[in-house]
Order: C-alpha cells, then structure tokens, then sequence
C-alpha cells in the first residue's frame, strides 16, 4: 500500500506500524530518516518496543501457567460435532441429485391426476351390478331394454312376462297406425316415413 | 550499528510458538485453501486439519476475549460449526483469507455471546462470580502466581474493543489492516486501541 504513512494520525500510529514491519518499502525508509533526526521520536519508539514486549511476555506467562486442554480431545469433539452437522446437512439435500439436474415433472402432475380420476371413475362404474359390459346396448337401446320389475321382491318368470309386452307392442303399433292415419288425413308428410 | 539500523532490526512481531502451525503432523504444510476445498467437498478429515491447525490460537483468542474456559471452549465449537456451514460463502481471495474469516467468526460468536448475556459489566461480573465459585477451570486458576491472576484480571478489565484488538493481534498474528477489517473500523482506530490497551494493561498490571 503506497502512501500509508499519510493515512496515519499520528506518531504512536506509524511506529506501531513500523515495529510490526507492515509499512511499505518507501515509508519505512522515509520513517528510519525521521528516526534517525528526532531524538524524541526514537525515545517512543523504545517505549513502544518496552511495552511490546511487557504485554507480549505476560501474556506468554500467562499461556504457560494456564495450559490448554488436551489439543487431541478437543479437536476430537470439534470434528464429532462438525461430521453430525454433515451428515445432517447431507440428509437435508434432494436425494435426486445436485440441484438443477432434478427431473421436473410438475407440469405432469395435473394431467395425470386428471387421467386417473376419470380411470377411477370408469372402473368403479364398471363394477356397479347393473352397469353394461362392453359391447351391450346402452340405455337408449329402448327395444332391447327389459321392462323394469314393477315388483322385484315378485319377480315373474320370463315366460309369465312376454305376454304384457307382446301387448304392450301391439298398443304401440296401433297407436302409430292410427296417429299416421291422422296425419295422412291431414296432409301432414314425414321425410322418415 | 547506527540507531536506525539497530531498530529496524527488531520489529514488533509475535512469538513463533503462538502462531498457528501444527506440530508436526504435517497439516502446516498443505495450505488452508486446499483444505477448504476437501471440506466443501465432504472430507470430514480436511475439516479436523484445520480445527487442528487453529486450535491453539483460536482457542486463547477465546478464553483471553471472553474471560472464562469453558464458553471458549463452547464458542471454539460454534465457531467451527458456523465455519462448516458457510463454507461455500467464503471466498479464498478475500482480504487475510481463511485466518481473517475464523477469527472474524468467533469474534462475532464472543460479541453475540455479550449481547445475549445482556450488559457486558453484569455478564462479566455474573462469569466471574461463576468460574471462581464453581467451573472446573477455577482451581487451577487459583494456582498460578499472583502476577498472573493479576493480568488476567487486568485483561478483563480492558474496554471489550481494546482487548479485542491486543489480543487478535497477539494470539492471530494478523496484521493491523487485516484487523482494522476484521473488527470494522478504520487503521488508525484500531492502532489507537492496540497502543491504549497496551499502556492500560502495563499501568493494570502494577497497581
């Protein structure tokens, strides 16, 4: 950093600088031209190296009658602490794989359900007792429908029942012949006749 | 040897042995940066490396910045902790790199463990009462000479961002910029610190 020295306030600033050998080449030599025409800043940078070296020497005393616990241990409760915080960080991430590699099928979702909804439907209704099979009339197929049982607690034999429909068809012939009758009476055309 | 050649001769640095090198276990020799690597990729091996590498300094950092070795230890571990789950975030080019990172994380963990114990006077004072009562730490505390519990005494009753400064410089061995970034404060506020708390912890000392 060039020009540190003018960025310092004040003497203790730039000696302090000075005795940590963090200044620039040029402002260490411009500072060793001071020292060497100011008694007085010579006298605070001895003070400065005296208080050093005070503060560094009680503070080694004080790392020495105050030993640290055992650097083995320690470190073996650090890393038991910090492998669990990976494994439960593992755990946490998509097992698909590295984010943005995931399949995204979200815009399947609402089709498919759609899909299996009506599946569900056709099945369930297919099962019902009186659905048809396929291939079997559908319920507009009114020739080929039987009558429904007016009494099925009662239910006749089939043969006790052809005689109501064979005049129950007869009726309804009749009623067509005579309805054409009108019609032919009153000039009335159908293209479907 | 003139006056000028004799004080440049003696610069103002830390002991060898408090600076963070492993003892001969060879994790000194693969630098921080590969280590990192390992670890994001999930080598739980790289991870002790470094708590081992870092261990000593970072751990006195702690006890000397919060008084009492127990909540070192426990803010040893949260340190680490939050080391392993931002570790994508850091960036290796950064001013003072992966030292500077540490040291910034457990001085915040020191700094939040004073706000959550409330007024620093009070949590002090509480800590205090508590480790010379009762932690397992007190009894060897009471051992050591007089002038020892004296600068540990002095130590604590330094303004909290005077001791901050003395001893990340002391136990980390960064350099003033690194440490004026660390804390968040201009050079020359964190020199001013490091001189008064040198002379308060000198005056401390002899009364």
């Amino acid at each position: 950093m060039k020009n540190l020295l003018e960025q310092l306030e004040n003497n203790e600033a730039v000696l302090l600088m000075y005795l940590a050998g963090e200044l620039p080449t040029e402002d260490r030599a411009e500072v060793e031209q001071m020292l060497g025409r100011d008694a007085g800043l010579r006298a605070t940078l001895d003070e400065l190296r005296g208080l050093h070296a005070d503060v560094t020497s009680a503070l080694g005393r004080l790392d020495a009658a105050d030993p640290l616990p055992s650097r083995d241990s320690a470190v073996r409760q650090v890393s038991r602490a910090m492998t669990q915080a990976m494994v439960a960080r593992a755990a946490q991430r998509p097992a698909a794989g590295p984010a943005g590699k995931t399949l995204r099928i979200g815009w399947l979702v609402y089709p498919a359900a759609a899909a299996a909804v009506i599946l569900i439907a056709t099945m369930i209704y297919m099962n019902q007792p009186g659905a048809p099979l396929p291939g079997t009339p559908g319920p507009n197929d009114i020739a080929l429908i039987e009558p429904p049982a007016i009494f099925p607690e009662e239910t006749a034999p089939e043969s006790a029942a052809r005689p109501q429909l064979a005049a129950l068809e007869e009726e309804a012939i009749s009623l067509s012949s005579a309805a054409r009758s009108d019609d032919d009476a009153l000039g009335l055309r159908y293209p479907d006749r | 040897m003139n006056a000028t050649a004799r004080m440049s001769s003696i610069r103002l640095t830390i002991p060898s042995d408090r600076r963070p090198v492993d003892q001969g276990e060879g994790v000194a020799d693969v630098p921080d940066a590969t280590l990192i690597q390992r670890l994001r990729d999930g080598q739980t091996a790289a991870g002790d490396a470094l708590v081992r590498k870092y261990y000593q300094p970072l751990v006195r950092y702690l006890q000397r910045l919060v008084g009492n070795d127990q909540v070192a230890e426990e803010m040893h571990q949260q340190t680490w902790l939050s080391v392993l789950e931002h570790i994508d975030r850091f960036d290796a080019g950064g001013s003072g790199g992966f030292k500077a990172w540490l040291f910034r994380i457990a001085t915040n963990k020191a700094n939040d463990f004073w706000r959550s114990s409330g007024r620093e006077k009070v949590a002090k004072e509480g800590l205090k009462l508590v480790t010379d009562q009762s932690l397992p730490g007190a009894d060897h505390r009471l051992e050591g000479t007089e002038m020892e519990a004296k600068l540990r005494r002095a130590i604590e009753r330094l303004p909290e961002p005077q001791r901050q400064v003395l001893v990340l410089r002391y136990y980390s061995n960064m350099k003033f910029v690194e440490i004026a970034e660390l804390l968040g404060c201009p050079l020359n506020t964190a020199l001013g610190r490091m001189h008064k708390a040198m002379l308060k912890l000198k005056e401390l000392m002899v009364e």
